[in-house]
């Protein structure tokens, strides 16, 4: 069985201090000290010595660490001045897959969470001894993501995370850019969830009296209740996106229930369609002979689903449902308009 | 914006009723604790000025239990200045939430009013009737 990760991380930062030439023969304090600082926790000579005899003893690591106490130095070391657990515990494979994971984290750091997350992640950098900028940049070399933009609002991101999972309701002021509105909501908060690239909450609503679902840019001033907590209905909750592609409702369609679409693909996009599908509700309607198809798609119908439809230009066509059709259309008419050479707002 | 913190746990009155003279700013909720009374509104703007105009707040604002004649005067604001500094608009559809901080009321007061000017006109922040007791209430907590 795999030791424990934190316990890792512990072996790891001792294996350091063990091996830190500006600072031989590291007493129990100086380790300790060493852990608060990287761990940003406490632990006890107890521990320590437990890490320690691990390190020395322990067949399911397998390091066999020479590490002997010096009462002369009042300290430990390695009776091997060689010897580091790092190059015996990982071979270069395993470290270019750690380098890889860790550094597709790091690209979600700093701009899309908090600045614990931040915090996080430097120390998981930090435990692990990966050489950061030589890896970030060998990363840059294989793989490029897509970029996010900062959104106003991510700076709360943590401290709904921890009411999530400490499960504590949530005051908040809302502004609704379609109302132009404000209101002060009590939240009872489930999830965060992403959406094209934009952070929501979702939770129940004590003032809406049900599930509701808040962009994170347009949330201000959080502050945590000391109430009892709703209980989230696990159906309720699926139920809510799985029938959806994107978050914004169209009005008159709130809630559903899902519709039958029929979109027809040209033969330009229909490969495009069928390698990747809108949504996992999506199958195959008819296929004709020069490559154009019609797909079929089960869906409480969004904004973002008519943007969708929208980017594809004329190679996407709504056959049904008719009044999807007739919002497309209507948005097609605006910008035929609006992008006149001299439409003036 | 950063979560507010407080040395105390305290109450959060949300949508509280109350009176206004005007219809553009809103008082959305009330944080009462040991150390403050903070008062958190909504502004919206409207057409009336053409890239909305501009808000400010007279620091003699104060609150009072209503029918009474003890006045507790601002101590702070957050996202909107003292006059005669002014936070100007760019548009029609601009919005800004702001605060209001008094120092701490005593618990048994049921409602107070809160004035910017009197007797004021349409263009004043002036609130009345707030209902501290028999609203819904909720007891912050600190994590």
């Amino acid at each position: 069985m795999p030791p424990h990760s934190e316990a890792v991380i512990r072996y790891r930062i001792i294996d350091r201090c063990l091996t830190n030439p500006y600072k031989r023969y590291p007493s129990m304090e100086d380790i300790i000290r060493e852990l608060r600082k990287e761990l940003n926790a406490d632990y006890s000579p107890n521990t320590i010595q437990k890490d320690i005899h691990a390190m020395k003893k322990d067949e399911s690591l397998g390091y066999f660490a020479p590490i002997q106490y010096s009462k002369r130095h009042n300290g430990y070391y390695y009776e091997n001045e060689n010897y580091t657990i790092r190059t015996d515990s990982l071979n270069d494979k395993e470290i270019e897959t750690i380098e890889l994971a860790a550094g597709i984290i790091q690209h979600f750091k700093g701009y899309r969470l908090g600045e614990t997350f931040s915090e996080a992640i430097n120390k998981l950098f930090s435990a692990l001894d990966i050489e950061k900028s030589k890896s970030d940049e060998n990363l840059k070399n294989a793989i490029q993501a897509e970029e996010s933009t900062y959104m106003s609002g991510l700076e709360n991101f943590d401290i709904f995370v921890r009411c999530i999972r400490q499960k504590l309701p949530v005051s908040f002021i809302h502004y609704s850019y379609q109302n132009k509105d404000f209101k002060a909501i009590i939240i009872h908060p489930y999830l965060l969830k992403e959406s094209q690239k934009r952070w929501y909450l979702v939770g129940y609503s004590e003032g809406h009296g049900k599930l509701r679902i808040f962009g994170l840019d347009r949330i201000y001033d959080p502050i945590v209740l000391n109430k009892t907590f709703r209980q989230k209905d696990e159906n309720e909750l699926h139920q809510l996106f799985q029938d959806r592609y994107g978050i914004n409702t169209i009005d008159g369609h709130e809630t559903g229930p899902a519709e039958e679409i029929e979109i027809m693909v040209s033969d330009q996009m229909s490969n495009y369609l069928k390698s990747m599908p809108i949504h996992t509700s999506q199958r195959l309607g008819e296929q004709f002979s020069r490559g154009h198809i019609t797909i079929l798609l089960r869906l409480i119908p969004t904004r973002e689903l008519i943007s969708l439809i929208l980017s594809y230009g004329h190679h996407m066509v709504v056959l049904k449902p008719d009044w999807l059709r007739a919002e497309v259309q209507k948005e097609i008419k605006l910008m035929e308009v609006k992008n006149k050479k001299h439409f003036k707002y | 914006m950063a979560v507010m913190v407080y040395e105390e746990p305290g109450t959060v009155i949300s949508n509280p009723d109350y009176k206004s003279t005007g219809n553009t700013v809103k008082l959305l909720r009330i944080v009462l604790t040991k150390a403050e009374s903070k008062f958190d509104f909504g502004y919206q703007t409207s057409d009336y000025y053409i890239r909305g105009g501009w808000i400010t707040i007279s620091p003699k604002t104060f609150i009072r239990e209503t029918g009474g004649t003890i006045k507790f005067t601002l101590q702070k604001s957050t996202n909107i200045p003292f006059g005669p500094q002014k936070h100007y608009f760019n548009s029609t559809i601009d919005w800004s939430y702001f605060s209001l901080h008094f120092p701490p009321l005593a618990k048994e007061i049921a409602k107070i009013d809160l004035i910017e000017a009197e007797p004021g006109t349409k263009n004043d922040f002036n609130f009345f009737n707030i209902k501290l007791k028999d609203h819904a209430k909720s007891d912050l907590i600190l994590i």
